[in-house]
């Protein structure tokens, strides 16, 4: 007779949680269908209790499609009771539902961009019990790497780095789609790509202070589509500039590097299989060693969302839990809002 | 008191010495085959006796003057010389009882897989070798010394340099998570260091009549008490005990799951509008799903030692035996 029940499901790492998790989403858009609810169907102790739209057939679609409660949105207030609420939704309509959820004192998980601006950002943490912001780019195997040998300074102090993103081709984005709408989305390419790069220079530069500045943003109406700037990034073993560049010139290659005295270091932060690659800092006779990644960070998408998950689950009813500057990345939002802000300037 | 240790270069025999040296009154010999044998016990500072214990002269030079003998030396069997290497170490025994002095106490290391089936219904009685050495062993030491000899069936002994200690710990240092293949709840069978050197204190103290006892820990200690003491804090453990665990689900999901979707953009072109929203949601969780166990089997350690599937003895019958946590604590 078995003692133990085999699990069939896959059970978060639940030192903190409460039982028994109930998820109430709203945004029935790709990222619920695609992402949320199939990953959480996977975690014990997680119901999605609904799943809620301002447009009744998509919220029906999802919760036909997945056997859930579906709720079309209409006075926030009665959206039903849950212990955690994510905000799949565009962040130029966030506020309500963060002050919702202050309300109700329910922690929120939201997609990534955190907040259009830093006023915004600040006064999110201002009033949520809990909230987190799902930036899964920081648990790929090559950040945590990078970041474990920045840390411990085993190639001395970085001399230079750069981070370039690049994205070369069809954006995928319908002319109705909110990221046609600034108000819905925030900005260009820089809030919505540059998110991730900013909040994974954050993640390896935990204890830094990070500034910008020759902020170069080119616009096309009124959409930013390409950003280079120098980010200044000084620790206790750190003091460095990093070329910071985002955009969709064919010609560049996403590639983020960390040249030190003897050794550079590099890999590609979009994609979480990528290792992180070792070669002389000279390159001078093409010998590179490329590290194996560690069992325990993810090297694919999913996996990489189902960690962000699970980072934000077992924060659930802790006495102390993480900083919320850290759970949401502020220095992301303060990084954008600057050049936005520097690039408005020169503009 | 003079003990000495037929065998004493082994795992087991070197941590007894080092124990034993310590209790006021008794001097340890560690009794080896050879010269290279003799190199942990130089290390270890430990004076020790070379002698062939099978072979008669050699035996009665290096036997006679102790007070204990206990056999811990056992040479591994051949494939192609089973029966000649089976008699080899039932010489010992019998060299070790009759070449000893009549005060002699004899303590011979049987093992509870003299338990045979009762142990693992695998283990067929009749034909294994193993088997078969250590009860007749104990036949030699009930029959030839039933005043003075003690046959010990030994329980798996773990403790440091022990070979199960670093075959499990091998799996445990450094995992987040581990899966472990072995019912939670049943009795490991696990004998510890410090209560073999109490049950041998109580054997040559003669606190315990001769006969034979089965040595485990005291009270037997159940797999997960085994795992959570040598896993380190903060491992999340899950225990399985059959094959649709987690990372087997994780490999019929993902191979239902390509299958499926190799094949889903032209089923769902051909699927009614109806039945394309319960395909979609099965292809969008396999999809999901199968990345997560992937994930999952990577960073989850999974251990599976052929020990954990033995049945549980009951308790060990060597009398007022300390408890065997308090014992590791005093260490």
């Amino acid at each position: 007779m078995v003692a133990e029940v085999v699990r069939k499901k896959y059970t978060i790492n639940t030192v903190c949680a409460i039982n028994m998790i109930d998820i109430g989403i709203i945004g029935a858009g790709g990222m619920a269908e695609n992402i949320h609810i199939p990953i959480l169907k996977s975690i014990d102790d997680v119901r999605v209790g609904f799943v809620a739209d301002i447009e009744k057939q998509k919220s029906e679609r999802l919760g036909n499609m997945y056997s859930i409660s579906s709720v079309v949105i209409d006075d926030i207030s009665s959206l039903p009771r849950s212990d955690v609420l994510v905000l799949a939704i565009p962040v130029g309509v966030r506020q309500k539902y963060v002050e919702e959820a202050a309300h109700r004192e329910t922690p929120i998980f939201c997609d990534k961009p955190f907040a259009a601006d830093l006023e915004t950002h600040d006064e999110f943490l201002n009033q949520a019990t809990y909230i987190a912001c799902n930036y899964q780019r920081q648990f790929y195997n090559n950040i945590r790497q990078m970041s474990d040998i920045l840390t411990s300074g085993l190639f001395g102090p970085v001399r230079s780095a750069y981070f370039h993103e690049i994205h070369p081709g069809s954006t995928g984005i319908n002319k109705d789609s909110y990221r046609m709408d600034k108000g819905l989305s925030g900005g260009g390419i820089l809030i919505e790509k540059g998110c991730h790069s900013l909040s994974q220079i954050d993640a390896m530069f935990p204890e830094s202070e990070i500034t910008v500045s020759d902020v170069d943003i080119d616009f096309v109406e009124g959409f930013d589509t390409k950003v280079q700037a120098t980010l200044r990034i000084d620790s206790s073993l750190h003091s460095f500039d990093l070329e910071f560049k985002l955009g969709k010139n064919r010609h560049d290659s996403t590639e983020a590097g960390f040249v030190f005295d003897d050794v550079k270091a590099t890999f590609d932060p979009t994609n979480p299989s990528d290792p992180v690659t070792i070669e002389p800092a000279d390159s001078s006779d093409g010998t590179t060693f490329d590290i194996k990644p560690a069992n325990e960070h993810p090297i694919e998408y999913i996996p990489a969302m189902y960690r962000s998950w699970e980072v934000f689950l077992s924060e659930l009813d802790c006495a102390v839990r993480s900083d919320l500057e850290v759970a949401t990345s502020r220095t992301t939002t303060r990084l954008i809002d600057k050049m936005y802000s520097d690039a408005q300037v020169d503009a | 008191m003079k003990i000495g240790i037929i065998g004493g270069n082994g795992n087991v025999g070197i941590a007894l010495a080092n124990r034993l040296k310590e209790f006021d009154g008794f001097s340890v010999v560690p009794i080896v085959r050879g010269p290279l044998s003799a190199g942990p016990l130089n290390e270890a500072g430990l004076p020790y006796r070379i002698a062939d214990v099978t072979d008669q002269n050699e035996a009665a030079e290096a036997l006679s003057d102790l007070d204990v003998a206990i056999i811990s030396a056992r040479k591994s069997v051949g494939l192609e010389t089973v029966k000649k290497d089976l008699e080899y170490n039932l010489d010992i025994v019998r060299n070790a009882c009759e070449y000893t002095s009549d005060r002699c106490t004899i303590i011979y290391f049987s093992s509870i897989s003299a338990y045979g089936k009762e142990l693992a219904d695998s283990i067929k009685n009749e034909f294994n070798s193993y088997v078969k050495e250590k009860r007749r062993g104990e036949k030699i030491i009930r029959e030839t010394l039933p005043e003075t000899g003690y046959a010990l069936r030994l329980g798996h002994v773990f403790g440091d340099n022990q070979s199960w200690t670093q075959t499990l710990t091998k799996h445990l240092v450094g995992s987040n998570r581990l899966i472990v293949r072995a019912d939670p709840q049943r009795k490991s069978n696990v004998l510890h260091i410090p209560t073999l050197v109490e049950t041998l204190q109580k054997c040559i103290e003669n606190k315990i009549t001769p006969g034979r006892f089965t040595v485990l820990n005291s009270p037997q200690w159940t797999w997960r008490e085994v795992i959570e003491y040598y896993a380190e804090t903060g491992t999340e453990i899950t225990f399985e005990t059959n094959d649709s665990g987690s990372s087997q689900i994780g490999s019929r999901i993902q191979s239902h799951a390509l299958e499926f979707l190799g094949s889903f953009q032209d089923l769902s072109l051909y699927t009614p509008r109806r039945l394309k929203s319960p395909l979609v949601q099965k292809y969008h969780i396999q999809e999901v799903q199968s990345q997560i166990a992937s994930y999952e089997r990577r960073r989850t350690t999974t251990v599976a030692l052929p020990i954990f599937d033995r049945n549980g003895l009951s308790e060990s019958t060597v009398p007022n035996l300390t408890p065997t946590q308090k014992l590791l604590k005093q260490e």
